[in-house]
């Protein structure tokens, strides 16, 4: 049979038998809505909570923490365990791995004061924590140019500020009688301080949100950076002093609060306020995962090091998120089941009245497969088309209730554009669930069909 | 259907049958609807099949048809032993080369008379859709139904729509004809339209025609009448 024919005769049928085949199909298309609005608001979730709160795509590794560390800080003196270099070799070896990039974080203590340039006036921390990263991991990063050691194009010896350009500092190590000319210290945010700051430090008070005006304003804006003394008391080397810093954009390599500066810019302040080992052993290593599902291992060769993940809520929320989703994906599926059932049924009285249709169509040259492919045709049709009504009408809820949480829920931190995420595949899931469901509900009806036994068939009076 | 024309001698049996039984349900049950049938139709003949209701005529002819499979014997159509074909195959050789009437006439009543005509085009590779309505449209007039083209079969009266199932049932130019008491919905007067129209076919297209009815109006028209009683054939004999 060819398939022009079929087509001829499944579009005969969908005019036919239009009224049942749409109750029929209405339900699938209402099981397919709710499968496709739910993945898709799953995904927003992921997208959301994953991508941008809790990013799951990456794994970040610290050395274990002891009870010495209390002893240590009774003695005065504490020099935590750093990531040893076999284990980032290692790390970067595992499949599946994008990307190993080690930290460095602030041993010494430091405050911060600036931000008149966008806020209108100073605004300042106490106690600033920050880390540093190797600046070559986010030289492809749009927004991003110039996160280097300042120190590498350093200008003129220097003792004061004044020495040196408006624009610059001069950055003199302590002890020393003279120091460098340098640029601003490039220095990133995560999207997370900038959120926290938006919408829970800005509204206490009085501030505008930065985070448009930042991105838009990046290589303007600089602070103060106090080094080797804050709230909770100096550093026990080096003295006090101060170094110019400029905010240049907001990254995901970013430490999520605080300031992330270039590794060498780090390594120097740590060998300066808190001795050699402070700034030749990395506190912590981020893994950047291609494939999410390998975390786990990667996790595992890190404890073999003695490494422990910083972060277990991208895990505990991605366990929760696959929870509820399961949850909502099975009532999806019981409504598609009786939908099935329903299309079963349709199909079992479609069959039972039309064998004498069945028998005159054996009799004029149709193959008992012939029968099968028709209503099995006729089934994937109106399941395919419930199946993109059903995702049509998913995406105009999601619409609709993206819309309304635009409206009526108040501004929260990550609070997205869109809390649904519809890929190209989610469509074609829709589709294709919808088809098979309709399927398996027609497929023994056609099955039944095709067994007609014509001449019994052609006996009934139509 | 070419290897079956290419088979030698089957232009001359067109239907060949030894021992053809068919039995419904088993044991005590069982009812023996045709029993040890033996019959061969040569090309170009007219044969009437005569006997009471519930005799087996139908019966036979379903078989004749290969509409039923479930026999003890041998059938031969065309030369082909039709328990070797698979049903695909038998399908095949059923639309192309045999056409069926019916008392019920099994119009499809949501299609149009042309689309009934054209339905054997559905499941044959031959014609596009369109040549099929062409031919089928030549048919009606044959049958003098050109200008019902476009009606549907509830629309006809009962001669008009055995004469749009007898257009369908030549869609393929049929060599073998399978009638099931065609006149036996149908008054005197639209009964004698259809035996007429039964003639001109035979007349013009030389196809073989074998008829079931319990009515000696198509007598004139045969070659051979078969009796039958209770499954069994108990004479067959040449037509006056």
């Amino acid at each position: 049979m060819r398939v022009s024919a079929l087509a001829r005769m499944v579009a005969r049928d969908l005019v036919r038998t239009r009224g049942p085949l749409l109750t029929a199909g209405f339900g699938i298309a209402v099981g397919v809505a709710a499968l496709v609005f739910f993945l898709a608001l799953g995904l927003g979730a992921r997208r959301v909570l994953l991508g941008d709160v809790f990013p799951i795509d990456q794994v970040e590794l610290e050395p274990e923490k002891t009870s010495a560390g209390l002893l240590s800080l009774l003695g005065g003196r504490h020099d935590p365990p750093g990531v040893p270099p076999a284990a980032i070799a290692e790390l970067e070896a595992q499949p599946g791995v994008r990307e190993v990039y080690p930290k460095l974080k602030f041993r010494f203590p430091s405050m911060a004061k600036g931000g008149k340039e966008i806020l209108g006036r100073e605004i300042g921390t106490h106690e600033m924590v920050g880390d540093g990263i190797d600046p070559t991991l986010v030289a492809g990063d749009p927004g991003l140019a110039g996160f280097e050691d300042p120190m590498k194009t350093r200008g003129g010896a220097c003792q004061r500020d004044e020495d040196c350009d408006p624009s610059d500092y001069c950055e003199r190590p302590s002890g020393q009688h003279e120091g460098w000319c340098s640029r601003p210290v490039p220095a990133l945010v995560s999207r997370y301080l900038v959120e926290l700051f938006d919408h829970g430090v800005a509204p206490a008070h009085g501030f505008p949100p930065i985070a448009e005006t930042m991105l838009k304003r990046a290589g303007g804006v600089t602070f103060w950076m106090t080094l080797g003394d804050s709230l909770l008391g100096k550093s026990h080397l080096g003295s006090v002093r101060y170094a110019k810093v400029r905010f240049i954009g907001v990254s995901p390599k970013a430490i999520d609060i605080g300031v992330t500066l270039p590794l060498e810019v780090v390594r120097r302040w740590n060998r300066e306020y808190a001795g050699e080992a402070a700034a030749s052993s990395y506190s912590s290593v981020v893994v950047k995962l291609s494939d999410p599902s390998v975390a786990s291992r990667v996790i595992a060769l890190g404890s073999r090091h003695g490494l422990v993940p910083t972060d277990t809520r991208a895990r505990d929320v991605s366990v929760l998120i696959s929870g509820v989703l399961a949850l909502l994906l099975l009532v999806a599926a019981v409504i598609l089941v009786v939908a099935a059932l329903n299309i079963a049924h349709l199909f079992r009285v479609l069959v039972a009245e039309r064998q004498p249709e069945i028998g005159l169509y054996r009799a004029l040259g149709a193959a008992a497969s012939d029968m099968r492919s028709w209503l099995l045709a006729l089934a994937l049709s109106v399941g395919a088309a419930a199946g993109a009504v059903g995702s049509l009408a998913a995406w105009l809820l999601a619409r609709l209730a993206d819309w309304r949480a635009a409206v009526d829920l108040p501004d929260f931190p990550f609070k997205p554009d869109s809390f649904f995420t519809f890929p190209w595949w989610l469509w074609l899931l829709g589709v294709g669930f919808a088809a098979g469901f309709a399927f398996i509900g027609a497929l023994g009806p056609a099955l039944r069909a095709a067994r007609t036994d014509p001449a019994v068939a052609l006996s009934r009076i139509p | 259907m070419n290897a079956t024309a290419n088979t030698p001698g089957a232009d001359d049996v067109v239907i060949e049958a030894h021992g053809l039984s068919r039995v419904y349900g088993r044991g005590k049950a069982a009812t023996r609807a045709v029993d040890g049938v033996a019959l061969s139709v040569k090309a170009g003949e007219v044969v009437l099949i005569f006997g009471p209701s519930g005799c087996g005529k139908s019966t036979l002819l379903a078989l004749l048809g290969g509409l039923d499979r479930d026999y003890t014997g041998t059938l031969r159509l065309f030369g082909q032993d039709t328990r070797r074909l698979g049903d695909a195959a038998l399908s095949r050789l059923r639309g192309r080369r045999i056409g069926f009437v019916f008392q019920a006439f099994h119009l499809l009543p949501h299609l149009k008379v042309l689309d009934n005509v054209a339905a054997p085009s559905l499941f044959a590779d031959a014609l596009t859709a369109a040549e099929a309505r062409r031919h089928a449209l030549s048919l009606l007039d044959r049958v003098g139904l050109a200008d019902r083209a476009a009606a549907h079969p509830t629309e006809l009266s009962g001669g008009q729509r055995q004469r749009v199932a007898i257009a369908r049932a030549l869609f393929h130019d049929p060599r073998l004809l399978l009638c099931d008491e065609p006149t036996g919905n149908l008054d005197q007067r639209t009964g004698a339209q259809i035996i007429e129209l039964f003639a001109k076919v035979h007349q013009d297209l030389g196809t073989t025609i074998v008829v079931v009815t319990h009515e000696d109006r198509l007598a004139t028209l045969a070659h051979r009448k078969l009796f039958m009683t209770d499954g069994r054939v108990e004479s067959d004999g040449e037509a006056p």
